[in-house]
């Protein structure tokens, strides 16, 4: 089981320190801590320097070599520091500079030691070729060597009785090793919780993906059983009547006739909503806004829909505020298609002999908007708390309600989603409608920059609504 | 058994229903007809019909539901002949639906005359036939 831990104090300081590529604000924490390394670098660099340049002129050259290397890897700190991690040009050539004196150490045919300081010309050679990561690498690997071979000439010069010399080197060997260790110790579980956190991150995005898959694949094989059922349906009512051509009553002949055209349609429906989703998720879906008139809109759709409604036993209804403009910037087509996927939606879900309301309001704001609304007698199931209100401006609210006691209050958050749909507690629940509609509103709306929800009342009904913003937001058009 | 055997299809494919019904009635059967598991469940035990063909997806009150409750019945119930009429591909309790009902078709690809075959069969075995144990 993976977790994820802060990181402890000291972490966070190394991964400021030399892992961080971000800038640092003067004030933040970073900085300070920063700051502090670079001074601390610098008196290192300093000290080092110095003691370095003293044991040259001493003719201690393997000593000299290791101080001006360490000090050199001081100065390659500060440098990093001052660019955020990134070692520049400057502490390059530092780098290769502290090569020099072991080169010339090698070169003058120094006696002692000589052979091992050709090491450290590898891991700069590695900073230089291989960059950054490798490189930082190649600085522990020299530091290790830098910091042994320091530690062993310490013990050297106890047996030479250089006793004040010996001691120095031997504490700063020491220090050297205890930094490398630290660093080492850090880096490595830096690296388990970087991993840790992407195999958290990456299990995350799996998971979404498989969720969506399964959703997606589960819908495609239900969507695709009932657009069989419906035709196999069709089919079955051809052969009867095919095998009673000659018998047939004219009643009858109507009644198939009716019973085929409706299954068609509503079979036609459901895959002009599946091409409607395939083109909305393609680039291909735009919304063209021009100034086009709801009044008409309404009008038109509550019309079409009225035959539809009547067979259901349905009465459809309109309330239109007179405050609406009557131009909006709209894309005509796709907000009928929004409507007419309410209505249809609200007429499927409406028992006989009830009635479905259109309902469009023009509102300032949200009180605005309950204000009118009881200023217009309108029945609804609205809710002032409702999130998706708050903050709007000068809109259109377009809902349609009608009394529903099917829609659960679980279910509410699964509207409007692509692949879900009301309902299958397993297959042999049938679903309510396939849900396409819903999504294909969202994705309408979003792109006229309005708002989408749903409001219930148990057991009384519900409003399916939009909302529209009267003038355009933004200069931009077209949405992809 | 009366002259014309009544069959009562429990079906919510309002299309589908129309096309079994007429053919149903031209083969000479008297036909109920039922949108949804309640609707069929009260329309079995108010007619008794001779045979039922159920569907397994209806809604609240699934097809499986409506056999169950059907074979709880002592009498007529347990031995009323059912053909389950279904499109689910489904697998959970398909042994449970196997043993309860007499016959399973496949809406996908079933023929009306050989729904009717099976009708007839079914009408014309031993009356008190043990569940489960008639030979397809």
């Amino acid at each position: 089981m993976l977790h994820t831990r802060p990181m402890p104090f000291l972490k966070k300081l190394w991964y400021n320190y030399a892992l961080s590529n971000l800038p640092l604000k003067p004030g933040s924490l970073g900085y300070s801590r920063t700051l502090f390394i670079n001074i601390f670098s610098a008196i290192g660099f300093c000290v080092e320097l110095s003691f370095g340049l003293l044991n040259l002129n001493s003719g201690y050259f393997s000593a000299a070599a290791v101080e001006i290397g360490a000090a050199s890897v001081m100065f390659a700190n500060l440098m990093a520091l001052r660019h955020h991690g990134k070692i520049n040009a400057a502490a390059r050539l530092l780098l290769v500079a502290s090569a020099a004196p072991l080169m010339t150490m090698l070169l003058t045919n120094t006696p002692y030691n000589t052979g091992i300081f050709w090491l450290p010309a590898f891991p700069i050679a590695a900073y230089l070729i291989l960059g950054k990561r490798q490189g930082s690498t190649a600085l522990l690997i020299l530091m290790l060597v830098i910091g042994t071979m320091s530690l062993f000439e310490s013990l050297q010069l106890v047996d030479l009785a250089y006793s004040y010399v010996s001691i120095r080197q031997m504490i700063i060997s020491l220090l050297i090793l205890a930094v490398l260790m630290y660093v080492h110790e850090n880096l490595r579980e830096q690296g388990l919780q970087l991993a840790e956190e992407r195999a958290i991150a990456f299990r995350a995005a799996y998971q979404k993906v498989r969720q969506t898959e399964k959703a997606r694949d589960e819908f495609t094989a239900t969507l695709a059983h009932e657009l069989r059922n419906s035709f196999v349906a069709i089919q079955k009512l051809a052969e009867t009547w095919r095998s009673q051509l000659n018998t047939i009553t004219p009643k009858k002949s109507r009644e198939y006739i009716d019973l085929i055209h409706q299954s068609s349609t509503d079979n036609l429906g459901t895959i002009n909503s599946l091409l409607d989703i395939v083109n909305i998720e393609q680039a291909t879906f735009t919304v063209n806004k021009r100034l086009g008139s709801l009044r008409d809109i309404i009008r038109q759709q509550v019309g079409l829909f009225t035959p539809q409604a009547e067979q259901a036993g349905v009465t459809l209804d309109v309330v239109f505020d007179d405050e609406i403009p009557w131009q909006l910037p709209i894309d005509t087509f796709r907000i009928k298609e929004v409507l007419a996927n309410l209505i249809s939606n609200a007429i499927k879900h409406t028992a006989r002999g009830n009635t479905a309301t259109v309902q469009a309001i023009k509102a300032v704001n949200a009180d605005h908007l309950f204000e009118r609304a009881k200023e217009l007698k309108l029945k609804w199931f609205m809710s002032p708390e409702d999130p998706k209100l708050h903050g709007l401006k000068d809109f259109v609210w377009l809902g349609v309600s009608h009394a529903e006691a099917g829609l659960h209050r679980e279910d509410i958050p699964k509207l409007f989603k692509k692949f879900s749909r009301l309902q299958p507690k397993d297959q042999l629940h049938p679903p309510q409608g396939h849900g396409l509609g819903l999504y294909i509103i969202r994705r309408i709306i979003e792109s006229h920059s309005g708002t989408y929800g749903v409001a219930s009342r148990a057991s009384q009904g519900v409003t399916f609504y939009v909302t529209l913003p009267v003038e355009e937001p933004s200069p931009k058009i077209t949405h992809a | 058994m009366p002259e014309q055997p009544s069959i009562l299809i429990i079906e919510n494919d309002r299309t589908l229903v129309v096309a079994l019904r007429d053919a149903m009635a031209a083969a000479g059967f008297q036909v109920l007809t039922a949108a949804s598991g309640e609707e069929g469940l009260a329309a079995a035990r108010e007619h008794r019909p001779d045979l039922i063909t159920l569907d397994l997806m209806l809604g609240e009150l699934t097809g499986l539901d409506v056999l169950r409750e059907l074979r709880r019945d002592p009498e007529w119930g347990k031995l009323v002949p059912v053909i389950i009429l279904t499109s689910v591909p489904y697998l959970q309790n398909m042994e449970e639906t196997k043993k309860l009902a007499e016959k399973i078709m496949a809406k996908s690809d079933f023929e009306i005359p050989e729904l009717i075959d099976a009708i007839r069969n079914l009408l014309s075995a031993p009356p008190a036939m043990p569940i489960g144990s008639t030979p397809d």
